[in-house]
């Protein structure tokens, strides 16, 4: 049998690919993110039935399978026009909320956070979960562990398993909860909530309390005025599974308000020829190319953008964190990128927050969770906020149910501009004169790391994980150098 | 000896689900065995890995001069290098594993990785590629021998 090691080149293969091309004077003139294209899925559904869909989809991501699979429950809600009962409505939320909670989690210990805690100079090799481990002790990384232990223990009390649920039907869910799971789920609530308030305590003691970090967070290199999406309830305040999409201006003024059945009034899709990811923009602006300001319609979704878009958290403890960043940070809206990882950690308490509400919620052990549809199916729109932003699902169906379009426009895609523009403004900031630092390629990773993207996610193929490769040209077109990291 | 066999891989990509078919083939013909498959990578393969005294990861790859079928067998090692993370998959089966010894979980003693050789990994399908496929009982085969299973 055939032994190999893998090197970076193999590993490189249709992934993260960055290219940066100068000017005559050696500084950034554009900069461009290139990702792997999966092809046919709307051609792998197509002449499929429209229920399928909920445990389908959750197979596109490894990363958000919950989120697909509560999308498309809901795009099959409005496709046979049932509405869930309450009850049903009730358990669907809790299983996204402790979703949310545990991906939050997971990002800011593992990936995002590392930056910070680690410190943003120090070798790659230390910045990771060993390296926090390290940094915030053992205890911490215990901690880190059983929270996402306990709330994947939710999902799959709820979903049926873990990881790709497989609950959600057409006006409701399959099962309904017992009373003992509900104790386990309030216990899993309460060590939630408990986590995220130590979290945001270890994220004042390492982050706020140094200058340099919060140089970092508030810097120019990182912050672009630009619009935000996010859903939000009847009183304006985030919610993750279910309300109106609200937009807001760069200056944080209402734009736009609107059921997701009619996103196609408001968010449009452009075109690139140097890549397969379509850019999302906001159709009554326009696309004015990769540029901030209220004169372009980019926008941008997840953490902090749902929270620029809101006015508020609906659970105390998450509102008063929700309080403490905008008064530290000057008011709404916030434009830094990295201020990303500060809002998913008042998310993740949110979200833990909500998790106990609803578990203690008197009809959440109803058996009443599923509402049988009667009418002849055409067409339904679902969305819910997926962890790394506003994602929707748009079928269309035959008589029978059977699928004939399918359209999905996916949270990262609703923030590819603005990644773009991100790596695009850290490199024209550490280039200049032809003058390509090493560091670069942390300073453009920690830009779009920020988003949490999910490019890769996919493909499963060793060694599972993204690599980056960082290409620079010179105004006639050569490469000038090409940095890479494994 | 309390073993599992992991396949890895998304099952509606083409052949990047190579390894959970193989996975499966393994238990059609001796029942006994555990297998379980995963779509997640990284620190979920922690949740699934601790407790057992041997682990067996069936995965798929890409090389550069790679032939379509081709069986490799890794080592922890040869995985290392991936020490930085940019995604949520950002963490190699390697670090995840050292998650786990860090903070006491009870890990596998004997870790082998077997990898396929895939051709179409971005294209939705739930089938693999011809070469990819035809080589399923013929990897599945090998397998068992290596492992004397």
């Amino acid at each position: 049998m055939k032994k190999i090691t893998i090197d970076p080149i193999t590993r490189l293969e249709g992934h993260g690919k960055i290219e940066i091309f100068l000017n005559d004077e050696g500084n950034c003139d554009r900069a461009c993110l290139q990702i792997p294209e999966l092809r046919g899925f709307e051609k792998f559904s197509e002449g499929r039935a429209a229920e399928e869909m909920p445990r389908i989809t959750t197979m596109i991501c490894g990363v958000c399978p919950t989120a697909h699979h509560m999308a498309a429950t809901k795009a099959l809600d409005d496709l046979w026009k049932v509405e869930p009962t309450t009850a049903a409505k009730k358990i669907r939320e809790l299983m996204y909320n402790a979703f949310q909670a545990e991906d939050h989690i997971l990002h800011f210990f593992f990936l995002g956070g590392p930056d910070f805690v680690v410190g943003p100079q120090a070798p790659a090799g230390e910045r990771n979960i060993l390296g926090v481990i390290a940094k915030a002790g053992m205890e911490t990384g215990g901690k880190v562990i059983e929270m996402r232990k306990r709330m994947r223990n939710v999902l799959r009390i709820i979903g049926g398993k873990p990881v790709m649920p497989t609950c959600g039907l057409p006006g409701g869910v399959s099962k309904q909860i017992s009373e003992d799971e509900r104790k386990t789920i309030i216990e899993a609530g309460e060590y939630g909530v408990d986590f995220c308030k130590f979290a945001l305590s270890l994220f004042d003691d390492i982050v706020l309390k140094n200058k340099e970090y919060v140089d970092l967070i508030t810097g120019d290199v990182y912050s672009h005025r630009t619009y935000y999406m996010g859903l939000v309830d009847e009183n304006n305040k985030v919610n993750f599974y279910d309300g109106q999409i609200r937009v807001v201006d760069p200056n944080g003024k209402e734009f736009a308000k609107f059921k997701v059945q009619n996103y196609l009034d408001h968010i449009r899709e452009h075109v690139e020829p140097w890549t397969y990811v379509k850019f999302s923009y906001l159709k009554n602006v326009g696309w004015k190319g990769f540029v901030d300001g209220e004169e372009s319609g980019v926008f941008r979704v997840a953490p902090l953008a749902r929270l620029n878009a809101s006015d508020g958290m609906a659970t105390p403890l998450a509102q008063e964190a929700y309080d403490k960043m905008y008064e530290t940070l000057g008011g709404k809206p916030v434009h830094s990128t990295l201020v990303f990882h500060w809002a998913r950690l008042v998310e993740a308490l949110y979200a833990s927050e909500r998790v106990l509400e609803l578990a203690k919620d008197p009809e959440i052990t109803s058996d009443d969770i599923v509402n049988l549809p009667t009418e002849t199916p055409k067409e339904g729109i679902g969305v819910v906020e997926a962890p790394r932003g506003t994602l929707i699902h748009h079928y269309q169906t035959d008589d029978q149910g059977i699928l004939t379009g399918v359209n999905l426009i996916v949270a990262t895609q609703n923030n590819s501009a603005a990644i773009n523009m991100s790596v695009e403004k850290a490199a024209k900031a550490l280039i200049k004169k032809g003058e390509v630092p090493d560091g670069i390629l942390n300073m453009i990773e920690m830009a779009f790391r920020a988003y949490d993207p999910c490019h890769a996610c996919a493909t499963h193929s060793l060694p599972g994980m993204m690599p980056l490769e960082v290409s620079v040209y010179d105004s006639g077109g050569s490469l000038v150098k090409k940095l890479v990291r494994d | 000896m309390k073993t599992l066999i992991l396949g890895v891989g998304n099952s509606i990509l083409t052949d990047d689900g190579v390894g959970i078919k193989i996975a499966h083939k393994l238990k059609e013909g001796n029942p006994e065995l555990e297998v379980t498959e995963t779509s997640e990578a990284g620190i979920a393969l922690l949740d699934l890995m601790a407790g057992y005294d041997k682990l067996i990861i069936i995965d798929s790859i890409r090389t550069e001069k790679g032939k379509p079928g081709e069986l490799y067998k890794l080592g922890l090692e040869a995985l290392k290098p991936a020490a930085n993370l940019s995604s949520s998959h950002g963490i190699d089966i390697a670090t995840a594993y050292e998650i786990g010894q860090r903070l006491g979980y009870r890990m596998p003693k004997y870790i082998s990785i077997y990898a396929v050789e895939i051709k179409d990994n971005t294209t939705f399908g739930e089938r693999c590629t011809e070469e990819v496929e035809a080589r399923i009982p013929f990897i599945a085969e090998q397998i068992i021998g290596e492992e004397k299973l």
